[in-house]
């Protein structure tokens, strides 16, 4: 009986070494790139062009026409300039538009129907424009009528003789800035299916009420109607948007009435009811905080413990859960969530020096970006989840930086110098809400400004135009 | 312990009934181990296949056949022996020729060069069949085998004709690409056509279809467009032409 064993043991175990030596995979060959395929036989030859070079298209834009009766609104060419301006401004940020000179143009305009000839006997002819070789031509007329303003605005493409986008608004003329922006939203909608961003708005903190107070403000996107939406008197910083824009967090340094201590803690502000309650108020830090996609927790750092770790609260700031710890005394600062929720990307200095790390939504799975650099914080995802930006520190100074969420491909966007000669500091870079702007905080004009640009680094824009500063901008979706 | 013969063969000896147990044992085992692997084995191939073998960028070979035999390598000539050249006859100039006539002259002269030109002809026409004999051999050869153990061309394309190709395919991409103007807005969407195009002899484009929209009619416009702008493009090598003008080119707009 052993022996029947033994030798039933030893064919199984020859017969299972041969099994695995069939199951031997052949190795996958690299796929090499082929640019252009060769004909090695007299099949089908076959051409990739690859991505092409884009151009921004022309744009005719000629001043808008005014249909009303200026003798009843004197005011009717600033109302109508200030259309202009909005408008003209969204398209060139949106950097799919180049507008041509009005110099250029063959019509006379104001003699001109907005509508094209035949239809309109006094209408424009598509030949004037296709001349000077214009890709898009908006024509718009406007009439105020006492509070109430109505824009109608047509978009044409000129070589194809057809209308983009026909559209009418209407508002009070206090929202004329408003209707502008829906309209620059439409027309790229209309021509990219993806609108823009020109309702939006940031929040940012800054020192513009003077006596070292910092409060929280809110602008439009382009930096005009500021709001001041906090006076605690106090430094108030790193405030966030809800997802729909609707509530705003922020830390401030108040003063508790009985102890007369002060703490940094947690509040929430409703916009359009101007409410306003304390979140977190737990000993120590109650900041950076950040909104999780779906608006019902938010992340953010307590140092309530000891060391400053990532936490996650409800809105009514209860404790969820402590998602960070350490480790040996490290701080992890700095959450924010991924579009869709399932990670956190943050800051750390577990391995020295602070460096941006990612972890699983539940705080699991931490694993380190990046290595390059001695100071990297401030990170923040694309909308699209594929890349995320961050403030790297080099030498003497902070700059801008894109990578993709697996830490490679890093591109340093920003590189400035301030009056004085030293390098700018540009920091806390944020995405728009299509992921084709970045916006942050730069100190080159001798103080800190909020700038926008490509995600490249081309065509910077400042959007502050004073002498304050604003620090740790936000931007949000579009408000309707 | 007496036992006779007949007993000891009638009898079933404990020794044979013992190695009959035995053998009934080892061929249960042996059928248990084989069912054993047959089924694991049917059963590795039903529920775990393995990776599917990738057929991309497969590279073309020419199938080798088995080498010829190599000539026996020469055996050195004997060395023939060194001979005494043969005395040179050293010959007396010749008396001189007598003259000819000038007249029967010029008659021959011109037969024997009506005779030389017929010959001259004659070759031509002969040299005119050896090359195209020549030719179809050729052809004939491309289908030739190709031997182990000699270097041969093999079927690729290869040398300068290769070159041509490459350089062709290259220069009718570049020429698109120059004249292929995308504006930013229509960039945005990932749109993927294919245009099929054919050009004369002379590059000159005689034929253009979409043949995969990209679901974007100005994106289609666009390319077409692009199309239409790189015209004419360079000329396609001899090789080439009738393949650009007949079958033409797959365009992909990027791919």
């Amino acid at each position: 009986m052993n022996n029947t064993l033994k030798i039933g043991l030893v064919f199984s175990l020859l017969i299972g070494f041969i099994a695995r030596a069939e199951e031997a995979k052949t190795p996958v060959a690299a796929p090499a790139p082929t640019a252009a395929a060769a004909a090695s036989s007299p099949s089908q030859i076959y051409i990739k062009m690859g991505d092409a070079h884009t151009k921004k298209s022309l744009v005719a834009l000629p001043a808008f026409q005014f249909t009303g009766n200026p003798a009843y609104t004197t005011n009717f060419q600033s109302v109508g300039a200030d259309l202009f301006r909005v408008i003209q401004n969204d398209l060139t940020v949106s950097s799919y538009f180049q507008f041509i000179n009005p110099t250029a143009f063959l019509e006379d305009v104001s003699k001109k129907g907005i509508r094209p000839f035949p239809n309109d006997p006094n209408g424009f002819k598509f030949e004037n424009w296709k001349q000077i070789g214009a890709e898009f031509l908006i024509r718009a007329s406007y009439t105020v009528s006492g509070n109430d303003l109505s824009l109608e605005i047509l978009t044409y493409h000129v070589p194809r003789a057809t209308v983009v986008l026909a559209k009418k608004y209407r508002g009070n003329l206090s929202s004329l800035r408003r209707i502008a922006h829906t309209f620059s939203n439409d027309l790229l909608e209309a021509l990219t299916g993806k609108k823009g961003v020109f309702l939006s708005k940031v929040v940012v903190a800054s020192d513009r009420s003077g006596n070292n107070f910092r409060e929280i403000y809110v602008m439009d996107w382009d930096g005009t109607e500021i709001q001041k939406i906090t006076n605690h008197k106090s430094v108030a910083l790193s405030p966030s948007w809800s997802p729909d824009g609707t509530k705003i967090s922020y830390t401030a340094f108040v003063q508790r009435t009985r102890t007369k201590t002060r703490n940094a803690d947690l509040f929430l502000y409703e916009l359009l009811t101007g409410k306003r309650w304390l979140v977190s108020y737990r000993q120590g830090l109650n900041s950076g905080s950040a909104f999780a996609p779906d608006g019902q927790s938010l992340l953010l750092t307590l140092s309530q413990n000891g060391n400053p770790d990532v936490y996650k609260i409800d809105t009514d700031g209860a404790m969820v859960a402590r998602l960070t710890n350490g480790p040996h005394g490290a701080m992890n600062i700095e959450p924010t969530y991924s579009p869709d929720g399932k990670k956190i990307a943050f800051s750390s200095d577990r391995s020295g020096q602070p460096m941006i790390y990612t972890m699983d939504a539940e705080g699991g799975n931490i694993k380190r970006l990046t290595f390059a650099g001695h100071y990297n914080s401030t990170p923040a995802f694309s909308p699209d989840g594929k890349k995320i930006t961050f403030a790297g520190w080099e030498t003497d100074h902070f700059d801008v930086f894109t990578m993709n969420v697996d830490g490679s491909d890093m591109v340093r966007i920003t590189s400035a110098k301030k009056p004085n000669g030293h390098w700018a500091m540009n920091e806390d870079p944020v995405f728009s809400a299509d992921g084709r702007l970045l916006m942050y905080s730069s100190d080159r004009s001798g103080s800190s400004q909020i700038y926008i640009s490509n995600l490249d680094g081309s065509d910077e824009r400042r959007i502050t135009n004073d002498s304050h500063n604003y620090f740790k901008p936000k931007w949000s979706v579009n408000i309707e | 312990m007496n036992l006779t013969m007949n007993e000891l063969e009638a009898a079933p000896s404990p020794l044979q009934d013992k190695t009959g147990e035995i053998f009934r044992k080892a061929i249960w085992v042996s059928v248990s181990i084989h069912a054993l692997f047959f089924l694991s084995v049917t059963v590795k191939n039903i529920f775990f296949t393995g990776e599917p073998l990738v057929y991309e960028n497969a590279i073309r070979v020419d199938l080798v056949a088995l080498p010829d035999k190599l000539p026996p390598a020469e055996q050195a000539a004997p060395p023939t022996p060194v001979t005494k050249p043969p005395p040179v006859a050293v010959k007396t100039p010749p008396k001189e020729l007598p003259k000819v006539n000038d007249s029967i002259n010029l008659e021959k002269s011109r037969a024997k060069e009506k005779d030389a030109m017929k010959k001259l002809r004659e070759m031509e026409v002969m040299d005119k069949i050896r090359k195209q004999l020549e030719a179809e051999q050729r052809i004939k050869a491309a289908a030739k085998v190709f031997k182990g153990n000699q270097l041969s061309s093999g079927t690729e394309l290869h040398g300068l004709s290769k070159i041509d190709h490459d350089n062709y395919i290259a220069e009718v991409k570049r020429k698109i690409y120059d004249s292929w103007d995308l504006p930013e807005w229509l960039a945005q969407k990932n749109l993927k056509a294919q245009v099929l195009a054919r050009f004369d002899q002379h590059g000159n484009l005689i034929f253009k279809q979409l043949i995969k929209s990209s679901g974007n009619p100005s994106y289609d416009e666009n390319i077409m467009e692009a199309l239409r702008k790189a015209s004419p493009v360079a000329a396609p090598p001899e090789k080439l032409a009738k393949i650009i003008g007949q079958e033409g080119i797959l365009v992909g707009f990027p791919d």
